[in-house]
């Protein structure tokens, strides 16, 4: 496990968060890790995480992805932060390439997930308030829609076809155009 | 929010149910689709995503993201109706699907039955902006003033608009109550996102060779007003603010000599001139909007001889509305085979250009096309092709989202 805070130790240390799932299991995770979600960054700003922040609607088996995530984007954050000043530019433009192709290889493969789990990554990062674990997830989704048909759509996420065929009928009239 | 988590959007008993997702999400999952025929198809999965995906605020954020709405086809008045563009306009499938989900008789009309012919109880198309069509028919070959119809031909809906009450137009002579084709100004933004925005009709009026008047009507105040009536220093000429028209930057544009506009603010309701560049062989002239606060001016042949295929594009240096400001960005050539064309109607983003009719058989036998300019990108399209033989009419351009992503206009 990577440290999210380059060089000072002690402040590190001393702002260590607990988060707790649904579930009942305890997560510590570094400040800097734990504010990436707007939703706790708030919770320490007003004081209120002292015993542990209880996460109701996050199970421990999608946190642990949760806190994956924001580790890795927190250590990129950080490592961009520190790096600015001992580079040249032309050093830290090179440096910065790498952590961007670094940190898109690494959403790529944290995607790699069945649906179930990408809703609930999504519930979560809303919940949390994410943006860019929120942002990533949804155009994932929406990638996966594009160019397919309503059955394929359907079959994909399990979505029961509530519409009566009389619905159906005028919606197939209606978007004919897009099935052409 | 705590109802939206819980509807289930997948609960087959065979598959693992997948966790619902709120309204918002959804939102933000279709805002993510580039292509309207990939937000048509997934509306069409269950009566979630379709009440998400025709929802008017999230329509008119999915319209800010991806661009204006597109141009479906022209609509003519009296029996042709609407005339969809035809393959390979890019809009030709979306163009047929709103030629047969609207009505572009206008039957819904009230006594649409009375007075037969082919303009339907008498109405005719004067205007079409924003997915509305504005529709006039006269009261009586007496009256100065036509009756005026706004109505909405995909959802078969219509309002009329009240005559311009007569202490307003008192002082006119009834001579001079020679009213132009009224007209519609594009509609403001909505201040309730779940209601229709609200608009405008403008008539407007010469009086003699120096004076102007218009008068605008605004659906949400349901009232008229009179704008500042203009006194020019040199002669109008007669009709001079007829049908072609142009908008830009919050003002209608008409051309009033080849080196001058008048111009209507709609929103200061007020008259002024802008000097525009002298350009020798080209009388055409449209103003559009070129962006960052600047005027744009299209300028091209009437096919008289010498006949210059080309079409200028002129833009203003800045804002600062003088002669000298203006300089020639680019020329490009006339699209088409047809001895000319001419500026027949604009819309905030396309300008519309008919083929001149031919003067001889060899020109009838060739393939006309209308095209649009695309105001943005400065690129010709055809819209569709004219009949052999047929003399290419005066059209409305008919821009909207096709259904079902197009709600009430009114």
């Amino acid at each position: 496990m990577a440290s999210a805070g380059s060089g000072d130790e002690k402040a590190a240390a001393a702002a260590m968060i607990t988060l707790i799932s649904s579930d009942n299991e305890k997560f510590e995770v570094t400040e800097a890790t734990a504010t990436l979600s707007q939703t706790i960054r708030h919770m320490i700003e007003d004081g209120c995480t002292d015993g542990g922040v209880p996460l109701p609607n996050v199970t421990s088996k999608i946190l642990a992805r949760v806190i994956e995530y924001c580790k890795k984007h927190a250590t990129a954050a950080a490592g961009e932060e520190g790096s600015s000043s001992s580079f040249s530019d032309a050093a830290f433009l090179e440096v910065d390439r790498a952590f961007l192709e670094e940190l898109e290889e690494f959403d790529d493969a944290f995607l790699e997930v069945d649906r179930a789990t990408l809703f609930d990554l999504i519930l979560a990062a809303n919940y949390l308030d994410i943006k860019g674990l929120l942002n990533l997830t949804c155009q994932k989704v929406a990638d996966s829609v594009k160019g397919k048909t309503p059955e394929q759509i359907r079959e994909m996420y399990n979505i029961v076809n509530d519409l009566t065929p009389e619905e159906e009928a005028e919606i197939r009239r209606e978007t004919q155009w897009a099935f052409e | 929010m705590a109802s939206a988590a819980r509807r289930r959007i997948a609960a087959p008993a065979a598959a693992a149910p997948l966790p619902a997702l709120p309204d918002e999400i959804l939102e933000s999952i279709f805002l993510l689709l580039d292509d309207p025929a990939d937000l048509a198809r997934a509306a069409s999965a269950c009566t979630c995503f379709r009440r998400v995906a025709t929802a008017r605020p999230f329509l008119r954020r999915f319209g800010s993201l991806h661009g204006p709405p597109p141009l479906l086809g022209l609509l003519f008045g009296g029996p042709d109706g609407f005339r969809a563009a035809d393959p390979p306009h890019r809009s030709a499938k979306a163009a047929r699907a709103l030629a047969r989900a609207a009505d572009f008789t206008f039957s819904f009309l009230p006594n649409h039955q009375q007075g037969g012919g082919g303009g339907g109880g008498g109405w005719a198309v004067r205007d079409a902006r924003d997915g509305r069509v504005l529709l006039s028919r006269p009261v009586s070959a007496a009256a100065a003033f036509d009756d005026l119809m706004v109505c909405d031909p995909l959802h078969r809906r219509c309002v009329r608009v009240p005559s311009v009450p007569n202490e307003l137009v008192a002082s006119i002579p009834l001579r001079d109550r020679n009213f132009v084709t009224p007209f519609l100004a594009p509609a403001a933004a909505a201040e309730d996102d779940n209601e229709p925005p609200a608009f405008s009709v403008i008539r407007t009026c010469q009086l003699g060779n120096n004076k102007v008047v218009a008068f605008f009507f605004g659906s949400g105040s349901g009232s008229w007003h009179a704008a500042t009536p203009y006194m020019s220093l040199s002669t109008l000429p007669t009709g001079c603010i007829g049908f072609q028209r142009y908008y830009a930057r919050g003002c209608f544009h008409w051309m009033i000599s080849s080196t001058s506009s008048l111009v209507l603010d709609t929103r200061e309701m007020k008259f002024s001139t802008i000097s525009l560049p002298p350009i020798d062989g080209l009388p055409h002239r449209a103003i559009f909007e070129r962006g960052e606060g600047r005027l744009g001016l299209i300028a091209f042949g009437d096919g008289g001889w010498p006949f210059r295929r080309i079409c200028e594009i002129w833009q203003q240096n800045s804002g600062v509305v003088v002669t000298q400001d203006w300089q020639l960005y680019k020329t490009i050539p006339l699209p088409g085979y047809s001895d000319g064309m001419d500026i027949q109607g604009e819309d905030d983003s396309y300008l519309l250009l008919r083929p001149i009719q031919a003067s001889d058989y060899i020109e009838l036998l060739r393939p006309r096309q209308y095209f649009v300019l695309d105001l943005k990108t400065l690129l010709f399209e055809g819209i569709f092709s004219i009949d052999v033989g047929y003399r290419a009419r005066f059209g409305h351009l008919y821009v909207s989202f096709p259904p079902p992503l197009a709600p009430p206009s009114i």
